[in-house]
C-alpha cells in the first residue's frame, strides 16, 4: 500500500528541518508537485530576501549622501568658521615659506626638494589634518550625555550617520582650504612645476582617502569615552604622531633611516606624506604604491570603526546609555 | 481596539563597577574592580491601545528613560517581553523606528545652520519618504503647526516654541503610528506650551496617533494625555485614567466666599472652616463626605454671597504626593 505520493503508508514523505516540514522527493527519484512548490517558494523567499537587502543599501547609500549633501551645504553656511581655517592656514604657508627660503642653498632644500615645492606639501598634508574639524569632541560628548543611544533611533548606525555627517563639513572645508592654500602659493609665487597625473590621483584620490582615515580614526577616539571620561588627550597623542611620524611639515626623505623605516609600517606616512608626495613630486610606482597602502589603511580604519561601535553599543547594553 | 505597544514583564538590569573610596581605593579599583547589578526595570507590564494618548511619568531615576529605550529598540531587557506595532523593537530596530517618531525637548533633530525645509527633506531622504508623498506630507503639516514662515529660516534665527513646533513636524514627515515625546514643552513659556499642548492633541485625534508621553510636566499630562502610568523604582505603580486620578485625589476642594456681612457658620459633615477675614468665608470641603453643590446651597441658603471661588489642589500637587508615598 502506498499514499497519494508513492511514500509507503503511514510516511507522510516529508521530514521536519530547522521547524519547518520538507518535503521529501517521491521514492522514484521523480520531483513531484508538493516538492517542486516548496522549492520555488524557498526560491521566491531568498530571492525576496535578497531583493530587500540590496533596497535597504540603497536606502543607506542615499541617505548616508543626503546628510553629508546637507552637512556641506550647513558648513558653507557658517562662513566665518571656513574664513578663519582659512586665514589659518594662509598664515602657516607663509611663514613656513619665508623660513625655508631663508634656509635654502642655491640647490635647494636637502633631498632635492625646492622651497615652492615644500611649501605645496605642507598645503596637502594641511589640508588633510585640518579639514575634518574637531569631531571628536562632538562623538565624545554625544557619549557621555547620552545622545548617542537617541541617534540609534534613525534608520542607521550612529557611525554610518557621523561618517555621512562628518564628511561633508570635511569636504567643505578641504575645498575652502585648498582653495586658499592655492591663492597663497600664487601670491608667494610658491607655485611649482607639478605633474598633472600627480594632483589628479593626489587630490583626487588620496586626499579624500586619507581624509577618510583621519575622519575614522577622530570618531573612534570620540567613541573611546565610552571606557574613558575623556578622550580628548587620545587625540592630542594621535595628533601629535601624525605630525611627526606622518611628516606633515617634512617630506619623510628628509628623516633619518631608522626613523624612516619605522614609519613605513604606521598608517601615519600614508596619512601625510603618501597625498603630500604625489602632488609635489609624483613618482607613478611609489604614488600606485602609496595608494594601495592608503586604501588599505582606509578599509582597516572603517572596519576598525564599526567594530568600535558595536563594542560601545553593547557597553550601552551592559552600563547603560 | 488593537495594541500599539504591549509590555509584559520587561526588566533591564545595567552593571555597574563599584569603587572603595579614598586613595587606597581608587589604586585597588586599578588592579581589580567589583561590579554590582543594579536593576533599572523590574517586571513592567502594560498595555497601550492604538490611538491613545498615554502619560509614562515617574520621579528622577525611576526607569523611564530605559523603558523607553527598550521600546524603541535602542536597549535589549534582560528579561520579558515587548512589541511596539507589532514587532519586538530590540529585534527589529530599523523596521520600527521607520514607524515611530520620537521627540526629545532636551536634543534637537533639526540642523542648526539650516533651513527648516532643508532638515525636513534630508530626514524624508534618511526615512525613505518618495517626493510625492513628502510634498502631500509637507501640506499637511505646514497647514496643522502654521510652518509656513518657519520653513525657510534657519533654525538658529527661531525661538524655542517655534523651533519644538519644527522638531514634532520633522518627527512626523514618515507619518509615524505611534509617536515618543520626552518633555516636549521643557523650556517653553505659557504660551508656546499651550500651543504644542493643542497640536498634539490635533495630530492624534485628526491622524489617530498613539502618543506615548514623558514630562514632569502636570499641565502636559492633565490637557494632553487621558491616562497615566506612573512608574517608580523599576515598576509600574499606578495605571489609571486621568480622570480617574483627579476623582481619587483631588477629593479636598476649598471654597473661598466674600459675604455681604459677617458670619457665616456651616454644620455640614466634612466640612472644616478655615480662618479668614471679616466679611470672607473659607472652607476645606471633603467632596466625598459632602458634594461642593450641597455647601454651596447651604452657604448662600444663610447669608448672601458676593463672590464664591471652588479651587482644588492642582494636579502637580497630586503628582508629587504620589512620588513622595511611592518614596516611602
Amino acid at each position: 500500500m502506498k499514499n497519494q505520493r508513492g511514500f509507503p503508508a503511514g510516511e507522510a514523505g516529508a521530514v521536519r528541518f530547522q521547524g519547518a516540514l520538507v518535503p521529501l522527493p517521491s521514492p522514484c527519484g521523480v520531483p513531484d508537485e508538493d516538492w517542486i512548490a516548496w522549492n520555488r517558494g524557498r526560491c521566491e523567499a531568498g530571492r525576496a530576501a535578497i531583493e530587500e537587502s540590496f533596497a535597504a543599501v540603497r536606502r543607506t547609500v542615499r541617505a548616508v549622501f543626503a546628510a553629508a549633501a546637507a552637512s556641506v551645504k550647513e558648513r558653507f553656511r557658517a562662513r566665518f568658521e571656513l574664513l578663519g581655517s582659512a586665514l589659518f592656514l594662509s598664515v602657516i604657508l607663509f611663514i613656513f615659506h619665508r623660513l625655508w627660503s631663508l634656509v635654502a642653498g642655491e640647490d635647494g632644500l636637502a633631498g632635492g626638494f625646492t622651497v615652492a615645492q615644500l611649501t605645496t606639501y605642507l598645503l596637502v598634508t594641511e589640508v588633510v589634518v585640518m579639514s575634518p574639524g574637531h569631531v571628536q569632541q562632538r562623538i565624545g560628548e554625544d557619549v557621555r550625555s547620552g545622545a548617542f543611544t537617541i541617534a540609534l533611533l534613525r534608520p542607521l548606525s550612529y557611525v554610518q550617520w557621523e561618517v555621512a555627517r562628518s564628511a561633508g563639513a570635511t569636504a567643505a572645508r578641504a575645498l575652502t582650504l585648498a582653495a586658499a592654500g592655492f591663492l597663497t602659493l600664487l601670491a608667494l609665487d610658491a607655485l611649482p612645476v607639478l605633474d598633472p597625473r600627480g594632483v589628479i590621483l593626489g587630490f583626487g584620490l588620496m586626499v579624500p582617502a586619507a581624509l577618510l582615515v583621519e575622519l575614522c580614526a577622530r570618531i573612534g577616539i570620540g567613541l573611546a569615552a565610552f571606557w574613558m571620561e575623556e578622550s580628548q588627550p587620545l587625540f592630542w597623542i594621535w595628533q601629535k604622531l601624525v605630525f611627526v611620524l606622518g611628516g606633515l611639515f617634512l617630506p619623510l626623505e628628509l628623516y633619518p633611516d631608522w626613523l624612516r623605516a619605522v614609519c613605513a609600517w604606521l598608517p601615519f606616512r600614508a596619512l601625510l606624506h603618501g597625498p603630500g608626495r604625489t602632488v609635489t613630486a609624483f613618482e607613478p610606482h611609489a604614488a600606485l604604491s602609496d595608494a594601495l597602502v592608503l586604501a588599505a589603511w582606509a578599509a582597516a580604519f572603517a572596519t576598525g570603526l564599526a567594530a568600535l561601535e558595536a563594542v560601545g553599543r553593547r557597553r550601552v547594553q551592559a552600563n547603560g546609555g | 481596539m488593537s495594541n500599539a505597544i504591549r509590555v509584559r514583564e520587561l526588566e533591564k538590569n545595567f552593571t555597574r563597577t563599584r569603587r572603595a573610596p579614598g586613595f587606597a581605593g581608587s589604586m585597588r579599583s586599578l588592579v581589580r574592580r567589583e561590579k554590582e547589578i543594579v536593576p533599572a526595570v523590574r517586571g513592567v507590564s502594560f498595555d497601550v491601545a492604538a490611538g491613545e494618548r498615554v502619560a509614562f511619568i515617574g520621579p528622577n531615576g525611576a526607569g523611564k528613560s530605559t523603558t523607553i529605550k527598550m521600546l524603541t529598540g535602542v536597549l535589549h531587557p534582560t528579561a520579558g517581553e515587548a512589541s511596539v506595532l507589532g514587532l519586538v523593537p530590540w529585534e527589529r530596530r530599523k523596521q520600527l523606528v521607520a514607524r515611530i517618531g520620537c521627540v526629545f525637548g532636551q536634543r534637537s533633530q533639526l540642523w542648526y545652520h539650516l533651513p527648516v525645509l532643508e532638515t525636513f527633506r534630508l530626514l524624508a531622504t534618511v526615512y525613505d519618504v518618495p517626493g510625492a508623498e513628502l510634498r502631500e506630507r509637507l501640506d499637511e503639516l505646514v497647514e496643522l503647526f502654521e510652518l509656513e514662515a518657519l520653513l525657510p529660516q534657519p533654525v538658529r534665527s527661531l525661538s524655542l516654541g517655534q523651533r519644538m513646533r519644527c522638531e514634532i513636524a520633522a518627527s512626523l514627515l514618515h507619518r509615524p503610528e505611534a509617536v515618543f515625546l520626552d518633555e516636549p514643552t521643557i523650556g517653553l513659556d505659557v504660551v508656546a506650551r499651550a500651543r504644542i499642548r493643542e497640536l498634539l492633541i490635533r495630530l492624534n485625534e485628526r491622524d489617530g496617533t498613539t502618543l506615548f508621553l514623558t514630562s514632569h510636566d502636570a499641565g502636559d499630562i492633565e490637557e494632553v494625555c487621558d491616562r497615566v502610568l506612573l512608574i517608580d523604582h523599576g515598576t509600574v505603580v499606578l495605571d489609571t485614567s486621568v480622570r480617574q486620578l483627579k476623582a481619587d485625589h483631588l477629593r479636598v476642594k476649598r471654597v473661598d466666599a466674600v459675604l455681604q456681612e459677617a458670619g457665616a457658620v456651616l454644620d455640614l459633615p466634612g466640612v472644616e472652616a478655615l480662618p479668614a477675614e471679616r466679611h470672607h468665608a473659607s472652607f476645606r470641603v471633603n467632596t466625598e463626605i459632602t458634594p461642593v453643590d450641597r455647601v454651596v446651597a447651604a452657604l448662600v441658603r444663610d447669608v448672601s454671597v458676593l463672590d464664591l471661588t471652588i479651587s482644588g489642589p492642582r494636579l502637580e500637587t497630586v503628582i508629587a504626593s504620589l512620588y513622595e508615598g511611592e518614596r516611602r
